[in-house]
């Protein structure tokens, strides 16, 4: 365990896998971030911080049924822990809370 | 399936990810990689997904995708077949003695040549690691014009070198160190050696452990410190410290005081401090304060040394200042450690003696080579008797892999054992030997050196794969149920064993022809014709020409001395060259200075023209006598003129050649000039036949008697060319000893392979011997085999014999036998004997043997 903070690239899958709900998969969350942010990430960067979030207790996961797609390989899906939804919101409240304690922009210093 | 003739991912890294990919997770990451593979396909086109998916593939493979053993159970596993590995392999070991034996004794012998090499060569290559400080000490070098070029110089201006530590903040020590011959008196001893002069830091800079006295007692200059082995020369088992030394400088002699003792340098290190004196002296001897010293310095811990380089470079335009004819460029820092690979001009210690290297690693190679080939042969041969346990533990279950891995591991046993062997035979007997035979001085302390460990490790390992790793890949190979229907025939296979054993063959003829040629060129040696006398003849030094009068007449006094003449040189030593002139063309050549009687006292023949006469004054003035080489190189003649030193030499005599340089130089065109004898270095005194022995310490008494304060040099002429025949000794016997292991070597192995081979057909031959056929008839295959190999050997080594060995026989000696047919002969013969009388030791049993025994078996 690498300690309760997570990072950056690390939220985001957590939040994906969240919002595809019970579609959450590797190739799902990396079309979805693609979508959704633009972002594009390599399959095993995906894999990794997935591996690492269901280490640090933050997803589970489960084999599901197999896919013509695939060659009748089965996925493996992601759901969002009770802890990992902890994680997200006390992320967000740390950030609401530090974001409001910004000094309103003065464009006329 | 859309489309039927759809696009796959590429193969390779689809099997590429099988084979790296954790099982567990295999299914889920190839799943993924593969539904964006087709997703790509439709949004980028085929060759696009294609490296994309490719990519993904090398991007997956990482540590923990990786497959690996992870739990704990296989692990335990893993330790008890290890252990079961163990106990078979040395069973194993155990129950076939006889090929044990031959592979053990094989690798030992080898692996004994390899640590020899290793201890010789170690020292001089690995330099000057020892110094505690050794990380922050560095020379100061220069880089200067001189002689057409660019030169880097190990020395530094001993003046600017004294103020170093004051001017650089980051210097802690700095030591000078000049070398000097000097003459010595200690007691009634009087005799010249070499002195260091070195600043009083230098004891504490330089880790030389102080056996006596403390390291900064060359703050007196009064002192001198000596090392062990000068002490126990001088003063026995008598306590060192306070005893007396002189040194003779000219007419004065300065006394000093041992102040201290230092242990002797070991092998390794470059400056190898006998005597040690203070620079302080140096300096009151008036020295100049520009002069050049070996300067060494020890920086701060964490002191940038490119920066202190750049800060030095400020005191190229002070040096050329004050020495306008000594010009430095510039001024660079060499690290102590890597010192010695720098070969500076000026610095002690030179390059490792690269012939001697090369000769080693390649006999030990050889020898390695030899060893494993055998072990190669004959694993493979031992191991066709275990095809049935091979085929159980893979119908029980086991991986080639683990197969592979039990040879490995009973292999490791063996070596590990040879190795153990190797260090005793080595430390026992090899070491020893070769201290003895080439008079070198390998420590014999294998314990305290840690690179040697590093490199057992390292040979335990390179051994245990090489030898190993064939055998355990050809036996792992065969499938359970081949082995089981008996239909695999082992044994019968001669190709590769047959390429092994006529290899080995091919290196034991050219070891053999080797060791033949170099007693030949030895024993040649012994009776060369030298072409003047060398017997009866002792040379002593003449100091001082003032003395040269009395010295004379004092040997001529001596009983038993019969004559005495005067030369520069003994034939034989080293002596100068000079430039000389013929017409206009400028060259150089050996050049000789002696007394007028000499070539004729030395029983030099006249090839043309007359010996230089006493009486003529005009001979020791102005003419020159020359050797054959010389009339015939450069075309000249009685009466010509050669032009030396601006005076002009009328050439009266020509010498028939003789060998004046040794063995190892060619006779060269030589100049011999005469001079009076007072002028010149050595007296030669004739004694009367068979007594130089004896007369040699009569003539030093007599000379001890006439001169002092001055060291008596005295040799006999018979001995100046025994270094040389020395070093061709010792060259002889470590190629005889090379030869004979390897021919032995070469043999166990025929032996083993013959033994395994006749073995493996004793039905065959049983059943053969029960019809009724004969023992030639019988045995005539595995001759007839055995004479193949060794004829294709024969032919292969001699032609590699006469070239490599010719060409190193080129290298070493000016004047050897051609390599011909006469050793390659005999070696085939010696070959061929040890060859038949292997193979007809194990024929022994064909002939013993009854077949009932056989037939029955199994």
């Amino acid at each position: 365990m690498k300690g309760d903070n997570i990072g950056e690239l690390e939220e985001l899958v957590l939040l994906l896998v969240g919002v595809l709900y019970e579609d959450a998969y590797g190739v799902s969350v990396l079309k979805e971030m693609k979508e959704q942010t633009g972002r594009e990430v390599n399959i095993s960067a995906i894999h990794a911080v997935l591996n690492r979030l269901e280490e640090k207790g933050l997803l589970t996961s489960d084999m599901g049924g197999a896919s013509q797609v695939r060659g009748g390989r089965r996925k493996r899906y992601y759901t969002l822990t009770s802890t990992g939804r902890a994680v997200l919101d006390q992320v967000k409240s740390m950030r609401d809370k530090l974001y409001n304690q910004l000094p309103a922009l003065n464009f006329s210093a | 399936m859309k489309n039927f003739e759809q696009p796959k991912p590429p193969r390779w890294a689809d099997r590429f990810l099988e084979w790296y990919c954790n099982p567990k997770l295999l299914e889920q990451i190839q799943g993924d990689v593969h539904e964006l593979f087709f997703w790509r396909l439709e949004e980028k086109g085929v060759q696009r997904a294609k490296r994309a998916f490719a990519w993904d593939i090398i991007r997956l493979f990482r540590w923990k995708n990786i497959k690996r053993k992870s739990s704990q159970t296989t692990q335990f596993n893993n330790i008890a077949m290890f252990k079961n590995y163990f106990k078979i392999g040395w069973r194993n070991i155990l129950r076939q003695k006889m090929p044990s034996f031959i592979n053990i004794t094989g690798l030992s012998c080898a692996i004994g040549c390899c640590l020899v090499a290793f201890m010789f060569i170690e020292p001089r290559v690995i330099r000057d690691q020892f110094h505690e400080n050794g990380k922050n000490i560095y020379l100061v070098a220069h880089e200067a014009f001189s002689e057409g070029g660019l030169g880097k110089y190990g020395v530094f201006d001993s003046g600017l070198a004294k103020e170093l530590p004051d001017n650089f903040p980051q210097i802690k020590r700095r030591t000078r160190m000049k070398g000097a011959q000097n003459v010595f008196r200690i007691k009634d001893n009087i005799f010249r050696s070499y002195v260091n002069y070195v600043d009083p830091d230098f004891l504490t800079s330089f880790s030389f452990p102080m056996v006596y006295g403390s390291k900064d007692v060359l703050k007196d200059p009064s002192k001198i410190v000596i090392d062990q082995s000068a002490a126990v020369r001088f003063f026995g088992d008598e306590y060192p410290i306070d005893k007396l030394i002189k040194v003779i400088y000219g007419e004065e002699e300065m006394t000093f005081v041992v102040g201290g003792v230092i242990e002797n340098a070991p092998n390794n290190s470059s400056i190898r401090p006998s005597f040690l004196l203070s620079y302080e002296v140096l300096e009151s001897r008036g020295e100049p304060e520009q002069t050049n010293a070996v300067t060494f310095i020890e920086l701060e811990k964490g002191t940038d040394v490119a920066e202190l380089e750049r800060s030095f470079q400020s005191m190229v335009s002070v040096q050329n200042g004050l020495k306008p004819d000594a010009q430095y460029e510039s001024i660079f820092l060499v690290p102590l450690e890597s010192m010695a690979k720098r070969n500076l001009n000026g610095v002690p210690g030179g390059a490792p003696p690269t012939g001697p290297i090369v000769l080693l690693i390649s006999i030990a190679g050889f020898m390695l080579l030899l060893a494993i080939s055998n072990y190669v042969n004959i694993a493979i041969l031992m191991a066709t008797r275990r095809v049935k346990e091979i085929g159980i533990r893979k119908t029980i279950g086991s991986k080639r892999s683990q197969i592979i891995a039990q040879f490995l591991t009973e292999n490791l046993i063996l070596c590990a054992l040879s190795i153990f062997l190797g260090i005793v035979l080595a430390r026992g007997l090899f070491m020893p030997w070769f201290n003895e035979m080439s008079g070198g001085t390998i420590s014999l302390n294998l314990l305290s050196n840690r690179n040697l460990w590093y490199f057992l490790g390292l040979l335990l390992l390179v051994v245990t794969f090489l030898s190993g790793f064939y055998p355990a890949v050809y036996i792992s190979k065969f499938k359970p149920s081949v082995i089981f229907r008996g239909k695999e025939r082992f044994g019968k296979k001669w190709g590769f064993s047959g390429a092994v054993i006529t290899f080995q063959l091919v290196l034991s003829i050219i070891t053999i022809v080797a060791g033949i040629m170099f007693v030949r060129t030895n024993n040649m040696q012994k009776d060369i014709k030298w072409g003047f006398e060398k017997e009866d003849r002792i040379l002593v030094n003449i100091p001082d020409s003032k003395i040269y009068p009395s010295l004379l007449n004092k040997m001529m006094a001596l009983s038993g001395v019969e004559e005495a003449v005067a030369t520069n040189a003994a034939l034989g030593e080293a002596y100068g060259n000079t430039e000389f002139y013929l017409g206009d063309t400028k060259n150089r050549a050996s050049f000789l200075t002696c007394s007028t009687k000499y070539p004729q006292f030395m029983g030099l023949k006249l090839h043309g023209g007359r010996f230089f006469d006493p009486e003529l004054i005009s001979d020791s003035q102005s003419s020159v006598m020359i050797n054959e080489k010389f009339a015939e190189h450069y075309d000249v003649r009685i009466d010509d003129l050669i032009q030396i030193d601006s005076v002009f030499h009328k050439v009266v005599g020509v010498l028939k050649d003789f060998n004046y340089q040794g063995l190892s130089d060619k006779i060269e065109p030589i100049i011999i000039k005469a001079k009076p004898d007072s002028e010149l270095n050595y007296l030669t005194l004739k004694v009367s036949a068979g007594t130089e022995l004896e007369m040699e310490d009569k003539i030093k008494e007599a000379w001890v008697d006439v001169v002092q304060n001055k060291p008596y040099i005295g040799f006999l002429q018979s001995t100046v060319f025994d270094n040389d025949s020395g070093d061709s000794r010792g060259l002889k016997n470590t190629m005889l000893f090379t030869a004979t292991l390897a021919t032995i070597l070469a043999a166990m192995g025929i032996f083993g392979l013959a033994s395994l081979s006749i073995t493996s057909k004793m039905k065959d031959i049983g059943i053969k011997k029960a019809l009724g056929a004969n023992l030639i008839q019988l045995t005539k295959s595995v001759y007839l085999k055995f004479g193949i190999m060794l004829s294709i050997a024969v032919v292969i080594g001699s032609t590699l014999a006469v070239f490599i060995i010719g060409v190193f026989l080129d290298e070493i000696y000016a004047y050897h036998d051609p390599v011909n047919l006469i050793p390659l002969t005999f070696a085939a013969l010696i070959l061929a004997t040890v060859v038949f009388l292997t193979v007809t030791t194990q024929i022994g049993k064909v002939k013993k043997m009854n077949p009932a025994e056989t037939l029955r078996m199994e």
